[in-house]
């Protein structure tokens, strides 16, 4: 695919956009079952080829000098890369960028991957936030999960974190798992709260169309998992983390007060942002697109700075209008009525204003004054209610 | 349109040198296949241009393994006595929903080729078409097809041929299509066993129009077999039950493609076309005769059939209601036993009211419409036509349940029987003897042909046949047994309505009709089906069955509590969005009643519900 209408701005001083930026990891030591990111296990020289790629093509980005607010390194497994490997492509990012001072670096761990010494070193680089990949603390939901370690590795690889003085931890869990008890569903939280984290993500498991599971499933050998245990587990997980002082600033996601993940914040409030390696997404100026997903295609192309592109999408105003109030709604602050009217040159309130009565009725948002916000029914029934905004 | 613009052929061939023929068949017994060796063994085809079944145009048709519309071919054979014939090879359904256009095409033969197989023997289907065969006065010659397969028992077949269509052994012909085997004796046979076809080559015109099509740019194609006379292009000619008149623009034979020719002979079967594009202008079945100097008489049209089942069809998108309308004015052009008339539903908005001759007629009309003009469409729960007489002593035909009088305005119900047939391993005997008697049958009689099968035959309501007896059959019998049925009389009944309610508000298109005995399990078994079906909603749904305005059966699905995305990142986003536009976009397909969304599947889960 060619590159189309988003050019930079090289001319201005100030560049208008502040970014996040997101760099794709796509190798890891065993893919899991339920995952469906681009991401497999490669050798070592495919690995080196591809560090290689990914940094022409960091270097030859058009955005250069641009100034970013959030950097993220996801996966894959990002922790399997060495420490002179991430320190390589954190320099190219400062040098490329202006970064700023204050700017959030992310990285996702694998605690099946990961040592003392390599904490430490993150820190050094910058890395002021970790995201640790628990999924589960039982260690038989871990196996069916093909995760790589084990709930006592989990729970080492956070001890070590915070020797290693670092300050701003998430863990991810799933819940939703085939045979998931409440009561283990409940054990997980319960352990998740005692390490104190400053952020928790908490998912329920989608099972994509590609992956194990989802293989799995085509076949008919996965069980449904029953609607009302899955909105038992949700609830279970709203009311313990709340009660444990973390606000739910999104669907998913738990935090301790301004430790909110401000790069994925950038999704959810439809901000511009890079993403660099392979099938990496971008946003800028109402243009999305990813990169090619065809790592070797992906090689032959970056080394320009121009990677082709799997995906390519410019929404016109009414659909653009729709996207972004289905993002915004995830995250507690939701929508402003009167900013996006000003934005997209729609009259929101009354374009809307029978959808937002019907879903007040019954008691999925509230409003009040120009604010519209999911209720706790609204986060159970989000899809019910964002569908209602979207274009078509 | 295929025809050709080479200049027209003169037949070379007289009256006497003609051949008119079928081929009559059980499902899968290898008619198609027959066919195709015909017209390779002959060249009609080269082998190069063969693809399998190459009668059987449409998709549909390839998919089933069934033969829906019949179309015609001329084939010229060199036989044994050096001398050059016509064979005009007309093909024929294989089912009994079709008898009405199996008797179309018997119409145009003269002889009839009876494929039985070699394995399988003698079936319900066979039975039937024999029977019409013989009512239509063919010569039929029988072929053991499949005489290639292993288990395949010529002599066990012979057996059963003479024993239950009394039919000389030795006149059977051995044949495997597949192999190409026997197929010079089968040509053989037609042009020495089957008379050429009468008829006065200078009377006055009278050509039977047995099928046609529509072409968009010559209008109706009319396929016809001319009985008397001449029919050429230029002549003024007349349809003589329409009355109305045309000049004959072209005239021509399948060979298997069009092709012009100078004119058709009487005898000879071909296609015409005079410039006609409304449908109710050039009816099948009609005579054509010659405007200027007409015939006195038409001949004998086609018994009329009558529809036998009905229900509503509805498109899911209610602004496919026009091209539904369209779609349905084509199918019936070459399908004049399709009825239908405009209706009303509250639960389904507009659409059609439509008859049809059996169960697998309306699954196919069902599947070309969806299939050929890309309709997406709901069907309403299928009914017989009732003869309700009310106190007052007037009598009322019903064919649907929205339309049935209140109980206390029905002095007596009348519904419609049918003689059916079932051919059967001797071991499923008992098993088809329950399904019947789970469904009111009245036993008629059992006979072995062999000492392995047997003939059963039952009076059965039609109504029972609605609900899942097919595959009823087919699942007790381990798919053994063959079934076929035919209008028997119409009998008085203990017959009630069942109301379907969803949170209060009746959904006209799933109430259905119901022997009294069978309404309470009936009941249920929709009422727990529905349950099954229906997506959990924003709020909780009761679902009621019931008689009159007692509720005899009843459901809750509890409301949806959750339908949310877990995730949703930069590269998510689209993928996300399209997800949840699906969602909706599935929503909007559901017809609502109240505020309760139903999805197609529901619609048709009245017919499941036999008794399991």
């Amino acid at each position: 695919m060619n590159h189309t209408t988003v050019r930079p701005h090289h001319s201005t001083t100030a560049p208008q956009h502040e970014l996040g930026i997101y760099i794709h990891i796509p190798f890891c030591v065993r893919k899991c079952y339920y995952c469906d990111f681009n991401s497999g296990p490669l050798s070592q020289t495919a690995r080196r080829d591809y560090l290689e790629v990914l940094r022409q093509e960091i270097i030859h980005s058009p955005w250069r000098g641009f100034e970013a607010k959030t950097v993220f390194f996801g996966g894959g497994t990002p922790s399997e890369l060495s420490i002179a490997e991430l320190g390589t492509l954190v320099q190219d990012l400062r040098q490329i960028f202006r970064v700023k001072e204050k700017a959030e670096w992310s990285i996702e761990c694998n605690p099946g991957t990961v040592t003392r010494t390599f904490f430490s070193a993150l820190g050094q680089m910058g890395f002021n936030r970790i995201s640790l990949g628990v999924q589960s603390f039982h260690d038989h939901h871990l196996k069916a999960l093909g995760r790589i370690h084990d709930s006592a590795e989990a729970k080492s690889a956070y001890r070590w974190l915070r020797e290693a003085g670092c300050d701003n931890v998430n863990l991810d869990l799933l819940f939703g798992l085939q045979r998931q008890t409440l009561q283990e569903w409940e054990d997980d939280v319960s352990e998740a709260l005692t390490l104190s984290p400053e952020h928790l993500s908490l998912y329920n498991l989608t099972i994509e169309p590609g992956t194990e599971f989802g293989n799995r499933q085509a076949r008919g050998e996965l069980r449904e998992v029953d609607e009302d245990l899955s909105a038992d587990m949700y609830e279970l997980a709203m009311d313990r983390t709340r009660a444990a002082g973390y606000s739910q600033y999104e669907i998913s996601n738990y935090s301790r007060p301004g430790r909110q993940c401000a790069h994925n914040l950038i999704y959810w409030r439809n901000e511009p942002y890079l993403g660099f390696g392979v099938s990496a997404a971008s946003f800028i100026d109402g243009l999305r697109w990813t990169n090619t997903g065809n790592l070797r295609e992906y090689a032959r192309t970056a080394a320009s700075g121009r990677v082709s592109r799997g995906s390519e999408e410019a929404l016109e105003d009414r659909e653009a209008l729709g996207e972004e109030i289905m993002l915004r709604l995830r995250t507690s602050e939701g929508i402003s009525l009167s900013s996006l009217s000003t934005h997209y040159n729609f009259d929101v309130a009354s374009l809307f204003s029978q959808t937002l009565e019907l879903l007040s009725t019954h008691d999925f948002i509230t409003q009040a004054g120009d604010r519209v916000q999911l209720t706790r029914q609204g986060r159970l029934m989000a899809n019910e209610v964002c569908m209602r905004f979207l274009a078509s | 349109m295929s025809n050709s613009t080479d200049q027209p052929e003169q037949s070379p061939v007289d009256q006497a040198h003609i051949r008119n023929f079928c081929i009559i068949a059980h499902i899968d017994h290898g008619k198609s296949t027959l066919a195709d060796r015909i017209l390779e063994t002959t060249g009609t085809v080269e082998a190069r241009q063969m693809r399998e079944q190459i009668l059987d145009r449409m998709d549909l048709e390839r998919e089933r393994g069934i033969t829906i519309k019949m179309s015609a071919v001329r084939i010229y054979h060199r036989a044994e006595d050096g001398e050059l014939y016509e064979l005009n090879l007309i093909d024929t359904p294989g089912h009994v929903d079709f008898a009405y256009e199996v008797s179309r095409s018997l119409t145009a033969c003269e002889g009839a080729l009876l494929v039985v197989d070699a394995v399988q023997g003698v079936e319900a289907q066979t039975l039937a078409n024999v029977n019409l065969a013989l009512n239509h006065k063919l010569v039929i010659i029988p072929i053991i097809n499949k005489t290639d397969l292993p288990a395949a028992d010529p002599d066990r077949v012979k057996g059963e041929i003479e024993e239950a269509l009394m039919i000389q052994g030795s006149e059977t012909l051995l044949a495997s299509a597949k192999l190409g085997l026997g197929i010079e004796e089968i040509l053989q046979a037609v042009v020495d066993r089957i008379p050429p076809p009468g008829g006065k080559p200078k009377a006055p015109l009278r050509a039977l129009i047995f099928d046609s099509h529509f072409d968009q740019y010559v209008g109706i194609i009319a396929s016809v077999r001319v009985m008397d006379g001449v029919l050429e292009p230029g002549m003024q000619i007349r349809m003589m039950a329409s009355g109305h008149e045309a000049e004959v623009s072209g005239v021509g034979v399948f060979a298997p493609d069009m092709r012009s020719t100078k004119a058709l002979q009487a005898g000879q079967v071909g296609f015409v076309h005079a410039g006609i594009k409304e449908i109710d202008k050039c009816r099948v079945g009609d005579t054509i005769t010659d405007a200027n100097q007409p015939a006195e008489e038409a001949l004998p049209g086609y018994k009329q059939v009558k529809p036998m089942v009905f229900y509503g069809l509805y498109p899911v998108d209610s602004d496919q209601f026009p091209d539904l309308k369209e779609a349905l004015l084509r199918l019936q052009l070459n399908d004049g036993a399709l009825s239908f008339e405009p209706e009303t539903s509250a639960a389904l908005g507009f659409g059609f009211r439509c008859g049809f001759l059996g169960l697998l007629h309306s699954e196919i009309v069902q599947e070309r419409l969806e299939r050929e003009f890309d309709l997406e469409l709901i069907a309403t729960s299928p009914s017989v036509v009732y003869q309700i007489t009310l106190t007052d002593g007037s009598v009322l035909s019903v064919d649907n349940p929205t339309k049935w009088p209140s109980t206390g305005k029905i002095s007596k119900v009348a519904e419609p029987y049918v003689l059916a047939t079932i051919v059967t391993p001797t071991e499923y005997v008992g098993a088809c003897m329950e399904l019947c008697t789970e469904r009111r049958c009245v036993f008629r009689s059992m006979h072995h042909t062999t000492t392995t099968r047997v003939v059963l035959t039952y009076e059965l309501p039609l109504n029972e046949i609605l609900f899942d007896f097919f595959d009823g059959l087919k699942s007790r019998t381990r798919g053994y047994a063959s079934f076929d049925y035919d209008f028997l009389t119409y009998r008085d009944s203990k017959l009630v309505k069942l109301d379907i309610a969803v949170n209060g508000e009746s959904v006209d298109a799933l109430s259905f009709i119901s022997h009294r005995d069978k309404a309470y399990p009936r009941g249920k078994a929709l009422v727990k089906r529905l349950k099954e079906v229906l997506p959990r909603q924003l709020f909780e749904i009761r679902i009621q069955a019931s008689l009159g305005s007692r509720v005899i059966a009843a459901e809750k699905v509890q409301a949806q509590r959750k339908n949310v995305l877990a995730k949703c990142y930069g590269g998510d986003v689209t993928r996300k969005r399209k997800l949840l536009e699906k969602q909706k976009k599935g929503k909007r397909r559901m017809k609502s009643v109240g505020q309760v969304e139903i999805p197609q599947e529901a619609f048709l889960s009245v017919l499941r519900i036999g008794d399991e």
